[in-house]
């Protein structure tokens, strides 16, 4: 095929190579829009400039052809890092931008994109409150910037006010964060369990830095999603966190086909370590009230099979709602800060 | 157009004795109007005057397809002089309102229909009422939403922009996807122009936002996981995501407040709205829907995350995972 240049008809500027016949091309000076045979589909704007680019020092980053600006890195996971982003355009979005800092862990980054997706469809009870809570994927692909080696990347919306992990909140509160604090966290983080078994799945990674909280709120979220896998199919956890060794049950109840009782049992372990305990034996702080700290214990020692566990996360949920009637009363909602916050 | 005074008592009373009659004697169209058909109009104006010297053009795009059909019953019977309240309350003096009608090109009869941008209440009402609410619809997923974003991008033109290089507003209510382009053919034959060829939605966008900020509101969170996505990819944050129908005019006026930064952030906007009498619920989901854009702009009301000013990693590192199970043969 001849190629020939094209000059845009609004200001006379030269116009990319077309890709095909039938693209259609927007013109860099003046945003009027070409067809490839070299007319104008699309009347010139009468404004020759768009608003001025939002930070143009920050550095640009592309994954799925779209291009994002790096507002900063949120955290380091156990092999990626994550970055807070907003798409470069004036209709932006704001996102989590996660990139493989491990290149041989890039496969992770696909398979759990994919297991986010197929939870954002699942049509289990609540799918529509649940689902907010989850991160919710935009984009994947290889991240792309001007040097630097491309890497695998996901891209999922950013979810406003939760930005406090677990990890953040024992740098805060050293010696733990206060037990009817615990105790909210607690049951939100099994309600979202309850939904994410129901829909099929087990997360595999209920560590500290994936349990993201809202303060004001009383929120929580779940990240970190790689160690997932599929209910039913006999299939053992297959990632551990070398860094979170004492949050993951024995061994032996590892190489186990992975069941809602290890979710609920490393949900029990963080919150012991958040209120300033420690997650192997299940021993809480003296300030725990009796009946919570009776409860932790025995989730945290059931695994080695002095008892059954729990296997179902709402009916975990109501054991944890009585012990927390019995320390501190009815319900009541009691605030809880972090630095920042009013 | 644009002339006339707005009376936020008058609109009341016009839109309370309202609440017994049924939907065919308030919506009495069975076909298109003929005063918004908008084939061969040039332009809908929004400009300012002796009355109104700082107006503000703003856009309704309603979805009357299927069950969205309720929104501009909605709309007539309560929810309007509640709206307008809100934006004059918020700080916006003069706003004028034109409301469009949006169906599926494919199948329905009025696909499109126009109003006019007006400022007083019996003429916004008047364009409303008038609304052909045909109740169809394409079985394919998808309504010609773009067809709507292409004609305001086109064939409006608002004084805010044109003299104070201020944006108007585009709302638009619906619960599908829009198709991918705008059809020659179909403009042609419902608007009267003459493209070359068919044009990427994305590029209507590009056009619209330039004298409007569009916003796209899904009417409840069921029907969110059917359309949202196709949405976010055009318009980014600015799909907005209601819990009920109901909220769609505080949502809308909320919006406004925040953009034009009338209100500083949600938590003003939620102590505005507990003033005006909103319930809790309501309250609440309010405040949860205008959120994530919220967020977008910095006024969400929570703090900045804490941000470590890192680039993308360099190099490989080694994992922190230890594989349980060996790793697929790549």
């Amino acid at each position: 095929m001849e190629t020939r240049l094209l000059k845009c008809p609004g200001c006379g500027a030269n116009l990319p190579p077309p890709s095909s016949i039938s693209s259609i091309l927007t013109c860099e000076y003046c945003g009027a829009m070409v067809s490839a045979k070299g007319v104008t589909v699309w009347p010139r704007p009468t404004r020759p400039a768009d608003d001025p680019p939002f930070a143009p020092d920050r550095p640009r980053v592309t994954v799925a052809d779209t291009r994002y600006v790096l507002l900063g890195r949120l955290g380091r996971g156990d092999s990626s890092d994550v970055f807070l982003a907003r798409r470069d355009a004036r209709l932006t979005e704001l996102v989590v931008l996660k990139v493989a800092r491990a290149l041989e862990d890039a496969d992770l980054l696909g398979a759990e994109y994919a297991l986010l997706e197929a939870l954002q469809a699942s049509q289990a009870q609540g799918a529509e409150h649940f689902t907010r809570l989850l991160p919710q994927p935009v984009a994947q692909g290889v991240a792309k910037e001007a040097f630097g080696t491309p890497r695998r990347a996901t891209v999922y919306r950013w979810a406003s006010g939760f930005q406090h992990t677990f990890t953040e909140l024992r740098d805060v509160y050293p010696s733990g964060i206060d037990p009817r604090a615990a105790v909210w966290m607690w049951k939100r983080a099994l309600e979202l369990l309850g939904f994410v078994h129901r829909a099929g799945h087990v997360h595999g990674a209920v560590l500290p830095p994936h349990l993201l909280v809202h303060p004001r709120d009383h929120g929580l979220m779940l990240v970190g999603w790689t160690s997932a896998v599929a209910l039913g199919r006999d299939t053992p956890l297959n990632l551990l966190s070398a860094a979170h060794r004492d949050f993951y049950p024995p061994r032996r109840r590892l190489e186990a086909p992975a069941s809602p009782a290890i979710d609920i049992a490393m949900c029990a372990r963080s919150i012991v370590w958040v209120m300033g305990g420690d997650p192997v034996t299940g021993v809480t702080p003296s300030h725990v009230p009796r009946p919570l700290a009776d409860l932790l214990r025995a989730q945290c020692a059931s695994d080695t099979g002095a008892e059954a566990p729990v296997v179902d996360a709402w009916e975990m949920k109501e054991h944890v709602s009585a012990a927390a009637h019995e320390a501190f009363g009815p319900p009541r909602f009691t605030p809880f800060t972090l630095p920042g916050w009013r | 157009m644009g002339f006339g005074s707005y009376s936020y008592d008058a609109h009341e009373s016009l839109t309370r004795g309202r609440a017994a009659l049924p939907r065919q004697q308030l919506f009495r169209q069975d076909r298109c109007h003929p005063l918004m058909e908008p084939h061969g109009v040039r332009w809908r104006e929004s400009r300012d005057s002796a009355g109104h010297p700082a107006s503000l053009g703003i856009v309704f795009a309603l979805d009357v397809t299927g069950s969205m059909g309720h929104i501009p019953e909605l709309l007539a019977r309560q929810r309007l002089p509640a709206f307008m309240k809100a934006l004059l309350e918020a700080g916006v003096a003069d706003p004028q309102v034109l409301f469009m009608a949006v169906g599926d090109a494919h199948s329905d009869r009025a696909p499109l229909q126009v109003g006019q941008f007006e400022s007083s209440e019996r003429q916004m009402d008047q364009w409303l009422t008038w609304l052909f609410l045909e109740g169809g619809g394409g079985a394919a997923g998808a309504e010609s939403y773009e067809l709507a974003m292409y004609f305001a991008a086109a064939h409006t033109d608002l004084d805010c922009w044109r003299k104070r290089e201020h944006r108007g507003y585009f709302f638009m209510t619906g619960d599908e996807r829009p198709h991918g382009y705008v059809s020659r053919k179909q403009v042609a034959d419902l608007i009267g122009d003459t493209l070359e060829q068919d044009v990427p939605v994305r590029h209507v966008v590009d056009a619209l936002q330039r004298a409007y900020e569009p916003f796209f509101l899904i009417p409840d969170l069921a029907r969110r996981r059917q359309c949202e996505r196709d949405w976010r990819e055009l318009l980014g944050d600015r799909v907005i995501c209601l819990e009920d129908a109901t909220d769609t005019v505080d949502v809308a006026a909320g919006l406004v407040a925040l953009c034009e930064g009338a209100l500083p952030d949600l938590d003003a906007l939620a102590r505005h709205l507990q003033r005006g009498g909103l319930t809790r619920e309501r309250l609440g989901a309010v405040v949860r829907a205008l959120t994530p854009f919220a967020a977008t702009l910095g006024r969400d009301g929570t703090p900045q995350p804490r941000l470590e000013d890192e680039p993308l990693p360099e190099h490989d590192a080694p994992s922190g995972l230890q594989r349980l199970v060996a790793p697929p043969e790549r």
